[in-house]
């Protein structure tokens, strides 16, 4: 349990500093909604008409930019971005940073079995990160209602951080994987991020151009994004059974790994 | 201090020529999509020409240019500066952090040179490798964007394309300046990438967003925004204040570096 409440403290700070990210994000975003909402409609609709690899390409997606939800629908994808961001170092630092800091020699020394911290470390990971996405929920409901003149759909918006939420675990498992590989431990965190950001720019290059969709299945972007959830049809079932899948793989791999990784001193 | 510049120079090689591939990569992927831009484009042609041409001036949208590869390209260009950024400014960060991190900064300073000696030799390191990645990349993306141009090789796009494929060298000084102040700065650094990261994505962000509906006053806090490569190509040239901006801020936080590093407390 101490172990539990350690983790928590020493990632709390960084945590509420995305939080606060985050929420200028949004607000930022939504402010940018009521502007435009006065000044350039025309220049909104105008690109909802474009074919979509111009639409990728001004940053917005096929949302219908004159309702305050469609504009907060093109702020999730960043909203995504930002929480698999957070998410992707977290789990690629959690474990590391013991051999970095030269912690390793006295955590190991405790009669605490490896498994055992991979799983307290997991916990509070999962809290930290259940805290931002909260925390985006909240005020993505908070923005689109207060600068939103029509209803708000709440449930819809419950839909979308849940989905955050998947891409959130995913990414972390895929950080926790990296970190529990064996590769030293200066490593991890670059290929983590190097995994996100492949996982991002691809996702970008997919979704100009049709033909491209069958590798969807490449990037977890591609799985949970606005446009899946907020279809009448919802997420297709294999994104689902992908996501967890490579969330329980990347686990599974990493508690695996980790049993006979050798800490260097 | 010319040794402390060969090693540094031989710490960062790999990095920077998997970065420098990668731009490459990512140039080549998202240009071969041109075909399918050009096949659109007759569409957003019909829409953009019912709209009143002041309206579109004010997007920065010429027609011709728009449509052609060098439009295009224009456009793909923000991928490729996100990532040369992130180069550059995990690469400012991390030259002088890494000798607190990795506990080396006492063998270091206890040399028998000055802490500017020091700066200056892993300053000069972090140019070449940035250097280096604008120049290859250049000389990829050269061939590349003549080989999807039907038209014949005209000089004037092949100076605006130079033009926009130095503006990233430009935004890279930009962040790597910016990663050198704060790694005087902030006492003690754990993780460069995340730092990097999040700064990077923070713009990168309000940039995307920005481009909807034009801030002409947020343009001066959004290095994204500076070097505008439709701008260049209508014009062949830079926006001169923003030119401007740039060298002041890079002077400007390499000088404050620089005083800074000179008293700066390590915590070994």
């Amino acid at each position: 349990m101490s172990l539990f409440l350690h983790e928590i403290k020493a990632n709390v700070k960084s945590t509420v500093v995305w939080g606060i990210c985050l929420v200028f994000l949004i607000a930022a975003g939504m402010s940018k909604y009521a502007a435009s909402a006065q000044s350039g409609q025309s220049i909104n609709i105008l690109i909802s008409k474009m074919p979509r690899i111009f639409q990728t390409l001004f940053g917005v997606g096929s949302f219908d930019l004159s309702t305050a939800f469609g504009f907060y629908c093109v702020l999730f994808t960043y909203i995504t971005m930002i929480v698999t961001i957070h998410a992707t170092l977290l789990g690629a630092t959690i474990v590391s940073k013991e051999e970095r800091e030269k912690t390793s020699e006295f955590l190991y020394v405790k009669p605490i079995t490896r498994g055992f911290i991979l799983t307290q470390k997991l916990l509070a990971s999962l809290v930290l990160m259940i805290f931002l996405n909260l925390v985006s929920f909240i005020f993505s409901l908070l923005f689109v209602r207060f600068f939103g003149k029509e209803s708000v759909n709440s449930w819809m918006i419950q839909k979308m951080m849940g989905g955050a939420f998947l891409l959130q675990w995913l990414f972390f498992s895929i950080g926790f994987f990296c970190s529990a590989m064996k590769v030293k431990a200066k490593t991890a965190p670059v290929l983590a991020s190097g995994t996100l950001l492949f996982s991002f720019m691809l996702y970008q290059l997919i979704m100009m151009d049709s033909k491209l969709d069958w590798m969807k299945i490449l990037t977890p972007y591609a799985y949970y994004n606005a446009i899946n959830i907020i279809s009448p049809e919802g997420v297709p079932a294999i994104f689902h059974i992908l996501a967890c899948t490579l969330i329980l793989v990347f686990s599974i791999g990493a508690f695996r790994l980790y049993q006979t990784r050798d800490i260097s001193f | 201090m010319v040794s402390i510049y060969a090693h540094e120079r031989k710490m960062l090689r790999r990095s920077t020529w998997s970065w420098t591939i990668t731009l490459c990569l990512l140039a080549f992927f998202f240009f071969s999509l041109f075909p399918a831009f050009s096949r659109d484009s007759m569409v957003t042609r019909k829409l953009l020409e019912a709209f009143p041409e002041l309206i579109r001036e004010l997007i920065g949208i010429s027609l011709n240019t728009f449509f052609s590869p060098y439009g295009f390209y224009a456009f793909i260009f923000a991928y490729v500066i996100l990532l040369g950024s992130i180069q550059a400014m995990n690469n400012g960060l991390m030259l002088l952090s890494k000798e607190t991190r990795d506990k080396t900064i006492d063998f270091l300073l206890s040399k028998p040179i000055t802490r500017y000696q020091v700066l200056t030799s892993k300053i000069l390191a972090g140019l070449e490798a940035m250097v280096v990645t604008t120049s290859v990349y250049t000389l990829f993306t050269l061939p590349l964007v003549q080989f999807f141009s039907k038209s014949p090789l005209q000089l004037k796009d092949i100076f605006s394309l130079l033009l926009i494929n130095l503006s990233l060298l430009f935004v890279q000084c930009i962040f790597f300046a910016l990663g050198l102040l704060l790694s005087v700065i902030i006492p003690k650094i754990k993780s460069t990438i995340s730092i990097t990261l999040i700064t990077v994505f923070s713009f990168f962000i309000l940039d995307m967003f920005n481009a909807v509906v034009d801030d002409e006053k947020l343009r001066y806090i959004l290095p994204y925004k500076y070097f505008n490569p439709l701008y260049i190509l209508n014009n062949q040239s830079y926006e001169w204040i923003f030119l401007v901006i740039t060298a002041l801020f890079v002077i400007g936080a390499v000088a404050f570096t620089y005083k800074l590093n000179q008293k700066k407390d390590f915590l070994v």
